[in-house]
């Protein structure tokens, strides 16, 4: 990010470079041996997709965002976004890219003291190390302003308390970054503080939310029963959590819109090829404009959509003003059009939308998951009202 | 919700139709103001079959219809394309709250002129800051010398240049809660502190005005329902202009389906397959409305008061004619930027349907709040 007072020049390539066509053939040629049918797999024996991040965490695609001093691709957000809309494109599914390397990537890279980006940014930065990110509390969904989750200091060590959930790929990761409250000495609450936490650490537990089909990761509520840690798992330090947070927010909209997109695009691409193979009285069904139109107006829509996203990610990347906005415009458009793309591309389908060989019932839960998550489709809305046309704040 | 009919429905229903099948008035002239003295004369013609005031007690005029009645004969004048007649506001909404509130000299003096067409009525209760939020009205009106002075600004008036009577809501206690303060009149429009303003509209006519009232006189005995009951006075008849036009609305709406159904034939449209889907989704949703507005008649005839499903049917016809005239311009193609075809008055027309009579927001909310129980957000 630019410390000058000058207007960062933010460059959106509207003909993709060498380099981004590279990155994307390569991503989808590794992802199309990682397809529905080993997320199935994967899922069905409780385990994480391994071997999918472990082969491109190797190639150095799931650090590309990140600075490389820390031994990421240094090439930002949009190339992020670039491999998460391939892997959805192909079919596979890894939703620990939404949460290490943009998330908690991006706040460590922002944030991180210089020990902290040695031990924690080098291993997310390879792939080699995995922090999921939690949140939301049952009684602090949207409004984070609620969050009850305490840390206590006790002498040079805090204690750590209270219960996250929906908290994503937590089976896969090493580490969980949770924002937490200080507790005060009159025993209210203070500002928030972000601390990283082992997953197998003494007094944490977890449980997995039972939920239909969404990809091979799960989701889970996580309890922390006094957990100890050292002032150095905070980033950011004691109280000092807000904006770090705040820096991990656009890239996880980033991201959300950007594998909403990729999913959109597979829908399509399925539609498409069945409409044009598919034969009823004597025509393909493409033919039809009762059949083509629903598809081409939601290809319309994508197209927007990602455009959007890819501006959002230069002007994160560029540290300009109305990175904010542009990532929840992005969020909001790609989930809204991967959900219409899905679901047109389901009704294109028949009958055959709904069997497992034809594979897009698979997408469903996933791109209808994007209208809810990171951030819902209200809370962006009143965003928009709110800052971008000055109407009066409603909550 | 029985949707057969009794054999005198049935009997009341073939009458009405064959006596529209001999009386129909034909389309109105072009002319405004031949147009309205058109639909003076229809009313007149009604009122003589005794058609008009047609909900109306007996001994008022009326006929003392049932609602089931009242709904055929919303149909019936919308299937035979019959014009509305002059006074709807009158016999809609100021002649049931003469009936309801007003006391025996005002019931002599004011009805029966709304029913033969001689005496028309307009409706004052908008105000430029006082749309959707009626209750916040600012025109006053206090007590001089017996009568009543009032001073104020009413916005979208229909047939304020023709009206003789305003149903006129102002505040009259300042100091008092919003809802408590406000009294309904019955104002004289004949009278230099009364100037009507055209507002001239995209259609390129001017159906609504503007009033300026400036120290207007009212005497004290043409407050209807006592000094303060203004709020609970105008509401009424609020709620009965929503609940007995659903089927009616429905009714009209099932003959522009007709209409656009022989548009797109003439226009040989039928066989593009995106008209053809739009065409039957404008089928099942005119089916939706004609089974609500049933539904709130129903309702109506179970607990005696007009139901949230009124705000349904409005905002339901809103969206429905929008859609209906908007498919229709369509077919036009490059014509339906000419003004050659009814179509596009109608197209430009339907675009208030979602702010008149209530607005599609603020029907909304009611919605919410009264059949889904939600909070109150004001």
């Amino acid at each position: 990010m630019s410390s000058t007072t000058e207007t960062p020049s933010g460059s959106l390539a509207l003909v993709p470079t060498h380099e981004e066509r590279m990155l994307r053939e390569t991503v989808a040629g590794i992802c199309r041996g990682y397809g529905p049918a080993y997320s199935r797999r994967k899922h069905a024996a409780g385990e994480p997709p391994t071997e999918l991040w472990d082969v491109l965490a190797e190639k150095g695609f799931l650090g590309v965002n990140l600075p490389e001093e820390w031994g990421g691709g240094g090439l930002g957000m949009s190339a992020l976004a670039a491999v998460g809309e391939e892997i959805t494109a192909a079919g596979s599914s890894l939703l620990l890219i939404v949460v290490s390397p943009a998330i908690v990537g991006s706040i460590l890279a922002r944030h991180g003291t210089a020990d902290q980006k040695d031990l924690w940014l080098r291993g997310i930065a390879a792939g080699t190390t995995k922090v999921a990110f939690a949140i939301t509390e049952p009684d602090a969904g949207t409004n984070s302003h609620n969050l009850s989750t305490s840390l206590e200091r006790q002498g040079d060590r805090f204690l750590l308390r209270g219960q996250k959930t929906y908290i994503s790929g937590v089976e896969h990761a090493d580490a969980v970054l949770v924002v937490a409250r200080s507790r005060l000495p009159d025993g209210t609450l203070g500002l928030p503080s972000l601390c990283l936490v082992d997953v197998d650490a003494p007094g944490f537990t977890r449980e997995k939310i039972p939920m239909p089909y969404i990809g091979p990761d799960h989701q889970w509520t996580l309890f922390f029963d006094g957990v100890e840690l050292d002032e150095e798992r905070l980033i950011g330090g004691e109280g000092g959590g807000l904006g770090p947070v705040f820096d991990g927010l656009n890239p996880e909209r980033i991201m959300g819109a950007a594998v909403a997109c990729g999913a959109g695009r597979r829908a399509l691409a399925r539609a498409s090829a069945y409409a044009n193979e598919r034969v009823v009285w004597g025509k393909p069904i493409g033919t039809h404009q009762g059949v083509a139109h629903p598809l081409a107006e939601a290809k319309i829509e994508l197209e927007l959509a990602r455009l959007m996203t890819q501006k959002a990610a230069a002007l994160y990347d560029a540290g300009a003003p109305g990175a904010g906005e542009a990532s929840n415009m992005a969020k909001f458009a790609a989930a809204e059009a991967a959900i219409k793309c899905v679901d047109r591309s389901i009704q294109a389908h028949g009958g055959n939308g709904f069997a497992l060989e034809y594979e897009l019932s698979d997408m469903w839960w996933g791109v209808r998951l994007t209208r809810t998550a990171p951030v819902s489709r209200e809370m962006i809305l009143n965003y928009v009202a709110e800052h971008s046309l000055g109407l009066p704040k409603s909550y | 919700m029985d949707l057969t009919l009794s054999p005198s429905e049935e009997a009341f229903r073939d009458e009405l139709r064959a006596w529209l099948a001999d009386n129909h008035p034909g389309e109105d002239p072009p002319d405004d103001d031949a147009a309205f003295e058109h639909r003076r004369v229809w009313q007149k013609r009604l009122h003589e079959a005794g058609y008009a005031g047609f909900s109306w007690p007996k001994e008022f005029g009326g006929r003392g219809a049932t609602l089931v009645e009242q709904a055929l004969f919303g149909e019936e004048m919308a299937r035979a394309k019959a014009p509305q007649p002059v006074n709807v506001l009158g016999m809609v909404m100021g002649g049931p709250v003469v009936i309801a509130h007003g006391d025996d000299t005002q019931k002599e003096r004011f009805l029966r002129p709304i029913l033969s067409g001689d005496e028309i009525w307009c409706q004052g209760f908008s105000e430029p800051e006082s749309g959707s939020d009626l209750a916040s009205l600012k025109t006053r009106a206090v007590k001089s010398n017996g009568e009543w002075v009032v001073t104020g600004q009413k916005v979208w008036t229909s047939y304020a240049h023709k009206a003789k009577w305003c149903m006129l809501v102002a505040r009259t206690d300042p100091d008092a809660q919003k809802h408590a303060g406000l009294t309904y009149f019955i104002m004289d429009m004949d009278q230099e502190a009364v100037q009507v303003r055209p507002l001239r509209q995209i259609t390129g006519e001017a159906e609504f005005n503007e009033l300026f009232i400036e120290e207007a006189r009212i005497p004290d005995e043409n407050v209807v329902g006592g000094v303060g009951n203004g709020w609970s006075v105008a509401i009424t008849t609020l709620m009965h202009e929503r609940a007995g036009l659903g089927a009616s609305a429905a009714a009209g709406m099932r003959v522009a389906l007709a209409e656009l159904s022989e548009l797109a034939h003439e226009r040989g449209v039928t066989g593009d397959p995106v008209v053809r889907q739009k065409l039957a989704q404008l089928t099942i949703e005119v089916e939706l409305l004609r089974l609500n507005a049933w539904r709130g008649l129903t309702a109506i005839m179970k607990t005696g008061v007009p139901g949230p499903e009124g705000s349904v049917v409005k905002w339901q016809w809103g969206e429905l004619n929008q859609s209906l005239t908007e498919l229709a311009v369509d077919i036009l193609g490059e014509d339906g930027a000419l003004w050659d075809s009814p179509w596009t008055y109608r197209f430009l027309r339907a675009r208030a349907n979602s702010i008149e009579g209530g607005t599609t927001e603020i029907l909304k909310n009611i919605v919410a709040e009264r059949v889904l129980g939600l909070p109150k957000l004001r």
